[in-house]
C-alpha cells in the first residue's frame, strides 16, 4: 500500500497525543509510522500496532538523525523540561533540516499567549508568563521560526485543553476529582475551558502536513463549543453517570488549595530527591504505603492555586485561521467526546477502581 | 551429551544467557550474594558491551557474546532471554546435557514445552522455570487453604492485575512486532495462569479470550474460563492502567482474597467475618526471591534439591496461554475507531 504521507516520524509517541497520532495514522493507512519513544516502558500503548518503534533521546543529535532517516514528515510531540523543550526541539529542527524532510509539525500550546482574556487569535503576541512550560514553548516556537528562515517548512499547532483517552491531566485527573466526591461546581468561577477532543487535534495535524498555505504559520486548535469549566465538570460528571455535582464555594476551594500547597510542594520535593528510598520504604512498610497513597489521592483530587486561576480565565481561542487555511473542522462535540472518554475510562478500570 | 558429577567442593559452572533487566535486577544480585557462585559464572549477551558492563558492575570475570561457545563448559544455564528465544536456546543446552533454569514463560506453545520436558528427561538433566510467584508465602497459603477445603468447593475466581508498563527492558523486545505479537498475557498472564493451574489442579477451558492487539502486542487482555467443569473464572490484565489488583476466590463457605504483588498477607472471609492472615516473610523486595531461585537451581544441579518449579509443572498453563492466542478476539473499542477518516 502506498501511504499518502510516506514515512512519518512521531516524537513523543509514547505520550497522550503522540500515541493517538500513531494509532490514527496506522489505522487510517496514512503513513508508514516511525514511532519514537524516550523509554521502552512507554511503548506499551503503541506496541499494539505493527509500527516501527524506535528508542530516541532528542537530546542526542546522532540518534535523532538516524531515527529521522528517510522520513518525509516529522510530527514533534515530545516535551519535557525547559532543556528538552528548547534544546531538544532545536535538535529536532536541525536534524529535520539536514535530512530534508518535507515538513515538521511542532506541537505547542495556547499557553504561549499568557494569562489573557477575550477573543484570542494568532495575531496576539506570545507573552512570557513565568510558567516554565509555557515560556519554554515560546522559546521553542521562536526556534521554529528561525528554522523556517533557514528553509525548513514548519507548522505550529497551539491546542487548548485536549481531553480524551490517555489524557492524564484533563481526563484521568478530572475523573478522579469527580469520583472522589470532593469536587463540585465552583461558585464565582466562570472562565472558559476551550476543550478539544484528541482526535480533532490529530485531524488538525494531518491537515497541517500538506497544506501549502500553512507553511510557517501557527494555528490555535480547539472545538467550536464555548464552555465554562463548571459546564465541563458537569458534563463530564454526567458522562460518568455520577450523582449531580453539588455547588462548592470558591473560598472553600481556595482554602483547600492553600492548605494543600505545602503538602504538594513537600511531596514533589521528596519524590524529586528521595523517590528511591520512599518507594522502597513503601514496599516494605504498609502503613507508609497507605499514608503515601492517601496523600497522593488527596493531592490529586484537590485543586491547586494555579488551577483555580485557570478556571477563571475568560479567554476564547479562535480557530478561524485553522478553519480557513487548514480546512479544520472539529468533528467531536463535547457529548460525543465525553461518551468515548467515559467508555475508555471504564474499559481501563478507572471507574471501578475509584468507586464509580 | 555428558553429565558431570558435581559436589560442594566443585561448585557448578553456570552461564547466565541474556544480560537484560531481569539479569541485572534479579539474577546477578542473587549470584553476588551466593558464596562461590559468581566466581563460576559466565555472562552471555549478543550485545558484547552490555555483557561487559554487567560483568564490571557485578565483579564477574567471564563474559562472552555467543552461548554456543561455552555450551560444553558449563553445568547449568539460566536462560533470561526474550520469551520467543526460550525454546531454541533452552533446547540447545538440554541437548548438550546442561541443566536449565528458564525465565517464565518457559515457551510459547504446549508442543514446545513438552519437547523441552522430554529432552530434559532424555539428557538426564533438570529443567527448572522461574515462575517466581509460586514462592510467594501468600500464594503458598492460598494453595494450602484451598487444598484443606477451608472455603469449601470453589464457586468463582476473579483476578485483575494491571499497572502502567514499567519494566526497565534493555532491548524493548516485546515491542518489535517482527518478533512476536504476544504481550501482557504472555507476560503477566504466564504468572497468573500458572497460579490458577497450580491452585486448582484442574483443567481450564476457555469460554472467551479478548485483547486489544491490532497486529502488535496486546496491552489489555480478558479471559473468561471454566475451572474444572463448572467453576467460572475471569482474569483481566493490563499494561496500561492500574486495575483492582486483587484475586478473589469465592467458595461455598468462605472467600479468599489476595493481591498479585503482595506476598505478605491473605484475607479469609468466613461467616461474614474477615481475617487477615499475615505471613512471616524473609523477602523484602521481589528481587529477594532470586536468592531462593538461584540457590535451588544450584542445589538441583548438585542433586541436593528438586526443582521448585519444573518444566512439567507449567505444561498446562502454557497450553492455556496458547489456546488463548489461538482464539483471540479483539475488544470492541469505540474510541479507537471513532476518529477514523
Amino acid at each position: 500500500m502506498m501511504e499518502q504521507y510516506g514515512t512519518v516520524l512521531v516524537t513523543g509517541a509514547g505520550g497522550f497525543v503522540g500515541g493517538r497520532v500513531v494509532e490514527r495514522f496506522h489505522l487510517d493507512g496514512l503513513a508508514k509510522v516511525r514511532a519514537a519513544v524516550h523509554r521502552w516502558s512507554s511503548a506499551a500503548r503503541i506496541g499494539r500496532f505493527p509500527v516501527d518503534i524506535v528508542k530516541l533521546d532528542i537530546m542526542d543529535k546522532d540518534s535523532l538523525t538516524r531515527a529521522m532517516k528517510d522520513s518525509d514528515f516529522v510530527i514533534h510531540c515530545a516535551y519535557g523540561d525547559k532543556r528538552v523543550n528548547e534544546k531538544g526541539t532545536e535538535n529536532v529542527l536541525q536534524a529535520a533540516l539536514e535530512v530534508g524532510v518535507r515538513r515538521l509539525v511542532h506541537f505547542s500550546t495556547v499557553e504561549v499567549y499568557g494569562d489573557v482574556s477575550g477573543h484570542v487569535d494568532e495575531s496576539m503576541p506570545m507573552v512570557y508568563s513565568g510558567n516554565a512550560y509555557a515560556d519554554s514553548k515560546i522559546n521553542a516556537e521562536k526556534l521554529c521560526a528561525a528554522y523556517q528562515e533557514k528553509g525548513l517548512s514548519v507548522v505550529v499547532l497551539r491546542p487548548a485543553l485536549i481531553y480524551g483517552p490517555f489524557s492524564k491531566l484533563w481526563t484521568i485527573r478530572i475523573a478522579e476529582c469527580l469520583l472522589s466526591g470532593r469536587w463540585g461546581k465552583i461558585n464565582h468561577v466562570d472562565g472558559f475551558c476551550n476543550p478539544v477532543y484528541v482526535d480533532d487535534v490529530v485531524s488538525a495535524i494531518t491537515l497541517a502536513l500538506d497544506c501549502e498555505a500553512a507553511d510557517g504559520q501557527a494555528f490555535n486548535i480547539t472545538s467550536l463549543e464555548r464552555l465554562t469549566w463548571n459546564q465541563y465538570f458537569e458534563r463530564f460528571n454526567d458522562a460518568l453517570g455520577l450523582p449531580s455535582l453539588k455547588q462548592k464555594t470558591l473560598i472553600g476551594f481556595y482554602t483547600r488549595a492553600s492548605l494543600m500547597t505545602p503538602l504538594r510542594l513537600t511531596a514533589k520535593r521528596a519524590m524529586t530527591t528521595h523517590s528511591d528510598i520512599i518507594m522502597k520504604t513503601c514496599a516494605r512498610w504498609s502503613p507508609m504505603k497507605s499514608a503515601a497513597k492517601k496523600a497522593e489521592a488527596l493531592i490529586r483530587t484537590s485543586p491547586s492555586i494555579q488551577q483555580l486561576k485557570l478556571y477563571n480565565r475568560k479567554a476564547v481561542y479562535s480557530i478561524e485561521r485553522a478553519r480557513e487555511i487548514l480546512g479544520y473542522s472539529p468533528a467531536f462535540d463535547l457529548g460525543r467526546g465525553l461518551r468515548l472518554t467515559a467508555a475508555w475510562l471504564k474499559h481501563h478500570g478507572y471507574l471501578a477502581r475509584l468507586g464509580g | 551429551m555428558r553429565c558431570r558429577s558435581i559436589n560442594d567442593a566443585d561448585p557448578p559452572r553456570i552461564a547466565l544467557v541474556g544480560c537484560g533487566a531481569i539479569a541485572e535486577s534479579f539474577y546477578l544480585p542473587a549470584f553476588v550474594q551466593t558464596p562461590f557462585a559468581s566466581s563460576r559464572l559466565t555472562l552471555v549477551d549478543i550485545n558484547h558491551k552490555r555483557a561487559e558492563a554487567m560483568a564490571a558492575n557485578f565483579g564477574i570475570q567471564s563474559y562472552v557474546q555467543n552461548y554456543k561457545s561455552i555450551i560444553s563448559d558449563v553445568d547449568g544455564a539460566i536462560v533470561a532471554l526474550p520469551h520467543q528465544l526460550h525454546y531454541e536456546v533452552t533446547m540447545d543446552f538440554l541437548r548438550a546435557g546442561v541443566h536449565v533454569l528458564c525465565e517464565k514463560p518457559l515457551a510459547e506453545t504446549a508442543e514446545q514445552t513438552s519437547s523441552m520436558v522430554q529432552q530434559a528427561e532424555r539428557s538426564h538433566v533438570s529443567l527448572c522455570v522461574n515462575n517466581t510467584r509460586r514462592l510467594f508465602p501468600s500464594f503458598k497459603k492460598v494453595k494450602e487453604l484451598l487444598t484443606r477445603g477451608v472455603i469449601g468447593k470453589p464457586i468463582s475466581f476473579h483476578m485483575e492485575e494491571g499497572g502502567e508498563y514499567n519494566w526497565p527492558t534493555a532491548s524493548g523486545f516485546y515491542f518489535n512486532s517482527e518478533n512476536s505479537n504476544h504481550g501482557v498475557l504472555m507476560d503477566r498472564g504466564a504468572h497468573v495462569l500458572d497460579l490458577v493451574c497450580w491452585w486448582f489442579d484442574s483443567e481450564l477451558s476457555i469460554r472467551s479470550y479478548m485483547d486489544d492487539s491490532f497486529g502488535g502486542v496486546e496491552a489489555v487482555a480478558a479471559l473468561d474460563f471454566l475451572i474444572g467443569e463448572s467453576t467460572p473464572g475471569f482474569i483481566k490484565l493490563s499494561w496500561l492502567s492500574r486495575l483492582r489488583n486483587e484475586c478473589v476466590i469465592q467458595g461455598e463457605v468462605g472467600t479468599l482474597i489476595c493481591e498479585p504483588q503482595n506476598w505478605r498477607r491473605v484475607s479469609l472471609i468466613e461467616d461474614g467475618r474477615s481475617t487477615t492472615i499475615r505471613l512471616p516473610v524473609d523477602q523484602r523486595y521481589f528481587s529477594d526471591f532470586g536468592l531462593e531461585i538461584v540457590g535451588n537451581f544450584l542445589g538441583v544441579i548438585q542433586e541436593r534439591e528438586l526443582p521448585l518449579v519444573s518444566g512439567d509443572d507449567v505444561v498446562e498453563s502454557i497450553a492455556v496461554l496458547e489456546k488463548c492466542y489461538q482464539n483471540r478476539q479483539r475488544f470492541s473499542l469505540s474510541w479507537m475507531e471513532a476518529g477514523r477518516l
